[in-house]
């Protein structure tokens, strides 16, 4: 392999130089050690020697003495003995270059962002009156103060924490003092947000009715000793309202969308009051249970609903819900469909009240009464329907051995 | 708890290591029979001798550069400059050589020595025995420089610096030497890079370095007699810096003053309001400020000395100053 | 431990000066076709005093050099690849790219590094005497260094140290009369490097630096004075070197051209060429073969080095401490 000879690079950050003479001539023969030509550098002039033994060729494209060339550039070539007579300088792809492919590689840019970057200040460019430090500035965002009027108490007047703090004690709206503001979140924002949606998009009417629940009290007490435990009301009711949503299946349907589904099952949710909240746990297959089956998986559905140990397969599926606000003395009320279903029963409280026996007779004499509030979403179904679905179960409650 | 004194406390770590570590070795002035200047090495030559306790005729540069060819070759020493001011005639073989050669190996050799010396201003020393001069090396990529302020603090940290592989600046102030104070019992180690919160405050936080942490805290009990509560943070390492103990406490105060004996221009200081001013920029309720000794050689008359030097009433009214902010 | 025949010493002479001068040509043009980055200086024309002096060291006994270390770092037996890809700036070189022509390492056979600053190698390789003491070991630390250093307190401070410790360190001088363009006549009223020895108690060696066997001898003697615990050694290789200080700088004129012919003559490569044949210990044959070998191995070395990657940017920032 003949040599090269390329403008060499004389000093650090030489680029360009210029061939001042030939100290050997084209077809001489060189030592190595030999001084072959004189440079001239950006910082001094250097007669360039050859490592390699062998004949000095000069292409014909070789540039011209006292031209200034790039480092790199072919200048001529030391052509081995062996090589002597096949090599042909001009023929050679670098002769019609003047520079040759360079083997200056230069290193990647691989500039490292080795100084972490710190973080850049988020302070916004406000025309201000006063100044004001960062920390203030950031509490008066957090408190919704207005500090571009506010007199500093710092040095040349800058506005600081203190002087927000106080702004903001005294900005309070009278509606507002003494008021506590607590953060919604958990079960109450679940609520807020379902109640909104329920009276907003539905067509919520309550039907009310007065209802003799003395028999079903009886009923109840007699409840035979050696089952394990006496039914309460609600397991009774739910019993009850089951039947009579079989009976009556366009009140066990739910609104989804643009169409109704009608539930093959019997879900019923009763609604639990807890610390944290309204929490409706669901007996699903009413008709299908006995009232002691009834009565054992509502206790525990109340027990862990209190307790916060419902599942979510205990919250699920339910097509009809009852809510009982009678041990709080409430007699008609109003409740909120519970999203997606058709309806909602409200149970006031039982009370004794003189009501009258037989008309004819002018019997009087005192039954354990109590209302019944019935809502349903009149998109679902009309108040004829309702109304005959909530006297079945009037009916139910008065002759309770309809049922079981 | 027993109460011994800072070198004490520095000894007793050094002895119980070069018991267990024979590749551990001591250089200096008179670190030697005489057990060092400031007792440093007290007792050790006549359990280890002299390749050991290695005394050294006075070529700082000499034996730094010495020390650093023994590291490199898998020995553990320690350079005892007495006063600090002395290394300085070893600044180009410190930086480099001994900071650069784990870099330059990529990591095939180690640096583990400790360069440790007596700093600060007192006593009357004046300008060639008076000086500190770490936020020079904590600028340094390659060193670690830790700033004990009490003698529990002193042998803990030592402990560290004797099993890091990387050099470490051990400075010890003057006026802290023989100081008493609380110190555990048996080995344990005080890690580089964490700051120690002296004082649980609220109304502002005051960082303070080496002896100013005393003065600091003196300061801080005539405040809490006017119900200002003043939060005080000790760094105990320079490089590295726990700057994220200072922000915490920043978040909570607003304020932040720090007090340094060592000059104001590009100091401990300047880089500290530096990060915290990027990195906790909207937790600041005033500018931060600085303390420092006058940006002057250490003079030696006492009338002068006391006026170069931050003390008790000088650290108050700067406070003062904070909290007018 | 040196167990070579006379024959095997000289081939190994020979063969490690050669392979030094070859090396440092190659990267002489290498440095010309900008492939070779900063500065290069290189050992042409001292072959000998590297060559004679690591003939005699293991792999543990530690040699801190200068700028001037190329050949330090190939005799010591960094190979000519991992030389030549570090001065290109590569992944694969000795020092991973790190170091360049002047911070060559390579610990793990006792290169502990070359340096740029004048000085620094004399007071670690008295530190590495100091270590082989304390543990009790037969290591010994060498440093070489210029006429240049000679005027440098590291030079006084150190050789006072080893001499006081009595540690294991050998001295070389390599005096090729200029530190950079300022003669040694210049910069000192004491021309021997040799005599001052005296001043710091240990002995001091007075050797023509290219001769390799002269070379040999006086650093064998000081090697095994330095293993035995007699102490350190300074020995002082008058020599010269036939290229610029550093690659691209001109002669300026400070070094007249009889001066470099003169000592062109005394080729350290040509000295013992000739002493070889002179013996009839190695057939021309064999030395043509070395010759052609070395010739072959370099120039896999500069292809190696020119093939090799470029670090990876983000490990620019490792190493600064030790790392876990």
């Amino acid at each position: 392999m003949p040599y090269e000879i390329l403008m060499p690079r004389l000093g650090w950050n030489m680029e360009e130089g210029t061939l001042i003479e030939w100290l050997k001539q084209d077809g001489d023969p060189v030592q190595s050690g030999d001084l072959v030509c004189t440079i001239e550098g950006d910082k001094a002039t250097m007669e360039i020697e050859s490592f390699e033994t062998g004949t000095l060729l000069i292409p014909h494209a070789s540039p011209a003495l006292g031209t200034t060339i790039a480092v790199g550039t072919l200048l001529g070539y030391i052509v081995p003995e062996e090589e002597r007579d096949t090599f042909d300088p001009d023929a050679s792809p670098n002769a019609d270059n003047p520079s040759s492919d360079s083997q200056t590689e230069d290193a990647p840019d691989q500039t490292v962002a080795i100084i972490g970057a710190e973080e850049s200040s988020s302070l916004q460019k406000d025309e201000r009156e006063s100044p004001i430090s960062p920390r203030a500035r950031r509490v008066a965002k957090e408190l919704d103060v207005d500090w571009r009027s506010i007199q500093g108490s710092g040095r040349s007047g800058r506005i600081v924490e203190a002087d927000i703090r106080k702004a903001a004690e005294q900005q309070a709206p009278s509606d507002l003092a003494g008021h506590k503001a607590i953060p919604l979140q958990g079960l109450r924002q679940v609520i807020a947000e379902r109640m909104t949606e329920a009276t907003r998009t539905t067509a919520p009417v309550t039907l009310t009715t007065e209802v003799d629940a003395t028999v079903l009290a009886t009923v109840r007490a007699q409840w035979p000793e050696d089952q394990s435990v006496r039914p309460a009301y609600h397991d009774l009711l739910i019993k009850i309202v089951g039947t009579a949503l079989d009976e009556h299946p366009a009140l066990n349907t739910s609104w989804h969308d643009d169409h109704i589904i009608a539930h093959d099952h019997i879900n019923i949710g009763l609604a639990v009051d807890t610390d944290r909240g309204l929490i409706v746990p669901v007996i699903s297959n009413v008709p299908e249970k006995s009232i002691q089956e009834i009565s054992s998986e509502s206790s525990h559905l109340i027990q862990a609903a209190q307790s916060d140990s419902l599942s979510l397969t205990q919250l699920q599926d339910g097509t009809f819900t009852i809510t009982n606000l009678g041990m709080y003395d409430i007699d008609v009320f109003t409740p909120i469909l519970n999203l997606p279903q058709c309806a909602i029963l409200g149970v006031g409280r039982t009370i004794p009240k003189v009501t009258v026996i037989d008309e004819g007779t002018a019997t009087t004499g005192i039954r354990k009464m109590m209302v019944l509030s019935l809502t349903f979403d009149h998109r679902l179904v009309d108040g004829a329907p309702a109304a005959r679905f909530l006297q079945r179960i009037k009916q139910l409650i008065e002759t309770p051995a309809a049922i079981n | 708890m027993r109460e011994i004194t800072f070198t004490e406390a520095t000894l007793e770590a050094l002895s119980d290591a070069m018991a267990e570590d024979p590749s551990i070795f001591v250089v200096g002035e008179g670190i030697g029979e005489r057990g060092g200047n400031f007792k440093t090495t007290l007792g050790l030559y006549d359990k280890y001798g002299p390749m050991r306790l290695c005394d050294t005729p006075i070529c700082e540069r000499g034996f730094i550069g010495m020390c650093t060819g023994a590291a490199m070759a898998g020995a553990r020493p320690i350079v005892d400059f007495m006063f600090m001011d002395f290394i300085l005639d070893g600044m180009g073989e410190l930086i480099n050589q001994t900071a650069k050669m784990q870099y330059m190996s990529n990591g095939r050799l180690r640096m583990p020595m400790i360069l440790r010396g007596c700093i600060g201003i007192g006593n009357s020393a004046a300008t060639h025995h008076s000086g500190s001069y770490y936020p020079i090396f904590a600028h340094i990529p390659g060193f670690h420089v830790a700033l004990p302020s009490n003698p529990a603090d002193a042998k803990g940290l030592f402990t560290t610096a004797l099993k890091s592989d990387d050099p470490v600046f051990f400075m010890e102030h003057k006026l802290l030497l023989n100081h008493k104070g609380p110190v555990p019992e048996g080995e344990y180690a005080v890690p580089f890079g964490q700051a120690a919160v002296v004082r649980e405050g609220t109304d502002a936080t005051i960082v303070a370095l080496s002896v100013m942490v005393y003065h600091t805290l003196e300061a801080a009990e005539t405040f809490a007699g006017e119900g200002i509560s003043l939060e005080v943070i000790d760094p105990r390492t320079v490089a590295p810096l726990d700057v994220d103990t200072i922000l915490q406490s920043v978040h909570k105060t607003g304020r932040l003053l720090i007090v340094d004996e060592t000059f104001m221009p590009c100091g401990i200081g300047a880089e500290i309001a530096a990060q915290v001013t990027a990195r906790g920029f909207d937790d600041l309720d005033a500018p931060i400020a600085r303390l420092n000794g006058a940006h002057v050689p250490t003079p030696y008359s006492p009338a002068l000395e006391h006026a170069i030097v931050p003390n008790k009433d000088t650290i108050i009214q700067a406070i003062r100053d904070l909290l007018a902010e | 431990m040196n167990t070579r025949t006379k024959a095997e010493t000289y081939r190994y002479l020979y063969r490690t000066m050669k392979l030094i001068r070859s090396v440092e040509e190659r990267l002489a043009r290498a440095h010309m076709e900008g492939l070779v980055h900063g500065a290069c200086h290189t050992y042409v024309g001292e072959e000998a005093i590297a060559t004679g002096v690591c003939a005699y060291l293991q792999d543990d006994d530690a040699v801190f050099s200068t700028h001037r270390g190329h050949g330090h770092a190939i005799a010591k037996g960094v190979s000519p690849h991992a030389l030549m890809a570090e001065l290109y700036g590569r992944e694969t070189g000795c020092s991973n790219g790190r170091g360049g022509s002047m911070h060559l390492f390579a610990p793990e056979i006792g290169l502990m590094g070359t340096s740029g600053i004048v000085g620094p190698c004399i007071l670690q390789a008295v530190g590495a005497g100091y270590a082989a003491k304390l543990m009790h070991t037969e290591r010994v630390g060498v440093t070489f260094f210029g006429d240049g250093a000679v005027g440098n307190g590291a030079f006084h401070e150190g050789l006072n140290l080893a001499a006081i410790y009595d540690l294991p360190v050998l001295f070389i001088c390599e005096n090729n009369l200029y530190a950079t363009e300022v003669s040694f006549s210049y910069a000192s009223r004491n021309p021997s490097v040799a005599s001052r020895a005296d001043n710091y108690g240990m002995p001091g060696v007075e050797v023509d630096g290219n001769d390799v066997l002269a070379v040999y001898k006086a650093a064998g003697e000081a090697i095994r004075r330095a293993r035995n615990g007699e102490g350190p050694t300074l020995i002082e290789c008058k020599t010269y070197r036939m290229r610029a200080h550093a690659e691209g700088m001109g002669e300026s004129g400070y070094r007249s051209q009889e001066e470099i012919a003169l000592w062109k003559d005394r080729d350290p490569i040509k000295t013992l060429r000739d002493r070889i044949l002179e013996d009839d210990l190695i057939a021309t044959d064999d030395l043509k073969t070395i010759e052609a070998e070395i010739k072959t191995i370099v120039e896999e070395a500069a292809q190696f080095a020119a093939d090799s990657p470029w670090p990876d940017g983000q490990t620019a920032i490792s190493h600064v401490y030790q790392e876990e």
